[in-house]
């Protein structure tokens, strides 16, 4: 017996295959990334929270969340897979724009009153240590809020000896600190971010084991185990900094912040169809042997 | 329901290579724009991958129209 040829050589077998990765896997594994791994990324480099800040708070909300996994897994073997999975992917699809606009307007400066007397602009200038030649000018700009959120810039700009080759860009690292009356609103959208990953994650296994019989089981459910998840999932954090790359235009230099969500959200709603028409509640373990 | 399972077997056979012909019609608008190794080497990369999956969606959606996945 060839588990590949049974798993992908025959009608039946193979339209459970396609099935589990169109109508479950590749929603999850959407779903999965968007809400711990592009939700870090984009707390990070969009938002530009404070790395330790970010990271603990992320840890915090996946440590409380991390416990759900077994809930729902448990919940599924009463109700079934399928209602907590599409439940997981639908909530989860309707509001990643709402929670990722709540990140960023916690970090957007310009929605804060600055506390003017408080900012401080410190300039240096020295010598470029590659090329001694060179001098490179560090703008330091501090400022505080009245929320106590604070916000670090750092500027450095290279002013080159040979005044006829172009200067290269000036590199600006911006930094917000949140003030610690954020730190529960953050972490609370994390935790229901992670929610919606133990919907859609912890039923997955029962499920794709229940769906082929033994002898293939295996080589069936991984195909679309790793690519709904290597795949739809983990392009997640690429296609969504690209999306928002591409969304900065000459007319709205700074883009769309939210345009990274546009993949997995597409991602989740056809998968959300499929499954919801498609997908059985009853297992489903007869499979064509030779 | 029988009847949209099998309909919407058309939409899947046709998304297939609808998203293809997507993403190759925005990798050349970008592409020619800015033809450095930045911009068409992640493209190269995602119609790589996607082709197949594309090729899966319409085979999906093909047992759709048949009726493979009627209850």
């Amino acid at each position: 017996m060839n588990p590949l040829k049974e798993s992908f050589g025959h009608k039946t077998n193979l339209k459970m295959v396609l099935l589990a990765l169109f109508g479950a896997t590749m929603g999850q594994g959407v779903v999965w990334y968007t809400s711990q791994f592009y939700a870090q990324t984009f707390l990070l480099k969009t938002c530009n929270i404070d790395a330790t800040q970010a990271n603990t708070w992320m840890g915090i909300g996946l440590l409380i969340g991390t416990p759900f996994f077994v809930i729902f897994g448990s919940l599924s073997d009463k109700i079934g897979r399928k209602f907590i999975m599409l439940a997981g992917m639908l909530i989860a699809l309707l509001s990643y724009r709402y929670i990722f606009t709540q990140f960023y307007n916690y970090a957007d400066i310009k929605q804060k009153t600055e506390i003017v007397d408080k900012t401080t602009v410190n300039v240096t200038r020295a010598a470029d240590k590659a090329k001694p030649q060179d001098s490179v000018i560090t703008t330091t700009t501090n400022k505080s809020f009245t929320d106590g959120s604070s916000y670090l810039e750092v500027k450095k700009e290279t002013i080159l000896a040979d005044k006829s080759t172009t200067a290269p860009k000036p590199s600006i690292k911006k930094t917000v600190t949140l003030s610690d009356s954020y730190q529960w609103k953050v972490i609370g959208f994390v935790f229901i971010l992670v929610i919606f990953v133990t919907m859609v994650y912890g039923p997955i296994a029962a499920f794709l084991v229940e769906l082929f019989p033994t002898q293939i089981r295996y080589t069936s459910m991984s195909l679309p185990y790793h690519i709904g998840n290597g795949v739809f999932g983990g392009l997640v954090p690429f296609i969504g900094t690209l999306l928002y790359e591409y969304s900065k235009t000459p007319a709205n230099p700074p883009g769309d912040v939210l345009a990274g969500l546009s993949y997995p959200i597409a991602i989740a709603a056809v998968c959300f169809i499929i499954g919801a028409l498609y997908l059985s509640n009853k297992q489903q373990k007869q499979a064509i042997t030779d | 329901m029988n009847a949209l399972r099998r309909t919407l077997g058309l939409a899947w056979v046709i998304l297939g290579p609808a998203a293809v012909i997507f993403l190759i019609y925005e990798a050349y608008g970008k592409i020619m724009a800015q033809p450095t190794q930045d911009v068409y080497l992640p493209w190269i990369i995602i119609i790589t991958i996607f082709t197949p999956i594309a090729i899966g969606m319409v085979i999906f959606g093909l047992y759709a129209l048949k009726g493979e996945y009627d209850r």
